[in-house]
């Protein structure tokens, strides 16, 4: 894991940082699957069998979500912009490689679940 | 789910495995540039604050100039944000994003959703937080006022500063400094002991069951 500070995109040699971003996504744009926020958890259900060809990122993306893990974070930790996570996302989903948390409730949140964010955080 | 077996070891290194159906909240840090935002969610959060950017289009991003740039082009908005696993059932994600007028069509996406925001203030450029209060007043989003005050002294009276914010009575104005975990969950909690207040008021007014 990388800090931002420590950032320095033209040192890195790595040649996709110099690909447009959508490249990643074969040109397509979100999304199929909507509900996804950037709190949402994504979590590896199963590798991919032999014949799923997936790209290196959504490689990266099932290692990584092994332990549940945010869209958000997801994207920075491949270092690519959530909406490119989402794209990937969708065939991962499509292909149950992957679930996600489930949405929170709309609106104001319910004093329960207010309530153990207080006192988690009390607690910490 | 069991929000309340919330684990007190549960600290800086997330010891605890967080679970795939786990809810996850969300809770911004707003104000101007350089007030401290991310050093604020550092002193809190159990990783580095990681960055994520992104991409807006040309016709979002409001009057940039542009002239002369003939077809359409991105922008990238950075975002710093960190994590404090509470239980295996239960994550909240502290998120800063920079609090300038431009920048507002992002903050709704991000506010969607969220508990609500802490504003953080510096009694040097106070002006440079004036834009996230009015947002997140004229949004209805709940928020608190964090002065930061380096060094954990504040020269500043809290009076004349909730006065020069125009901050109504019962916006929770906390004074705080930004690298310190205590003094960070302080403002947190004024901002969710806030959120819940509402809430009751919200209930009695409506004759909901509690």
């Amino acid at each position: 894991m990388r800090h931002w500070s420590e950032e320095d995109p033209w040192e890195d040699e790595d040649p996709a940082l110099l690909v447009r971003p959508y490249t990643v996504t074969g040109g397509r744009t979100p999304t199929a699957h909507s509900g996804i926020e950037l709190i949402t958890l994504i979590s590896t259900v199963r590798p991919p069998t032999r014949d799923q060809r997936l790209q290196p990122e959504q490689n990266r993306l099932l290692a990584l979500c092994r332990t549940p893990t945010a869209l958000v974070e997801v994207a920075a930790l491949l270092d690519q912009p959530v909406a490119v996570i989402r794209v990937l996302l969708d065939d991962l989903l499509d292909n149950e490689l992957v679930s996600v948390s489930p949405p929170a409730a709309a609106g104001t949140p319910d004093a329960r679940f207010l309530q153990a964010v207080i006192d988690g955080i009390r607690r910490i | 789910m069991a929000f309340a077996e919330s684990d007190p070891r549960a600290s800086r290194s997330r010891a605890t495995t967080v679970a795939p159906n786990a809810a996850t909240a969300k809770i911004l840090v707003a104000g101007g540039f350089g007030v401290g935002k991310t050093t604020l969610v550092g002193a809190i959060s159990e990783t580095t604050p990681l960055r994520t950017e992104e991409l807006i289009t040309e016709a979002s991003v409001g009057i940039d100039s542009l002239a002369g740039v003939e077809q359409k082009t991105t922008t990238t908005v950075a975002m710093d944000f960190g994590r404090i696993t509470l239980s295996s059932a239960l994550v909240v994600y502290l998120f800063g994003a920079p609090g300038q007028d431009r920048f507002w069509f992002m903050w709704d996406d991000l506010s969607r959703g969220a508990l609500g925001a802490v504003v953080l203030a510096d009694t040097r450029r106070l002006e440079s937080c004036f834009p996230s209060v009015d947002f997140f007043e004229h949004r209805g989003i709940p928020f608190a006022v964090g002065v930061n005050c380096f060094n954990g002294v504040c020269e500043e009276d809290p009076e004349e500063i909730r006065t020069a914010l125009d901050l109504a009575p019962d916006i929770p104005l906390v004074l705080c400094d930004a690298r310190d975990r205590e003094s960070v969950k302080t403002v947190l909690l004024a901002l969710l002991e806030h959120v819940m207040r509402g809430l009751a008021v919200e209930a009695s007014g409506d004759r909901q069951p509690v």
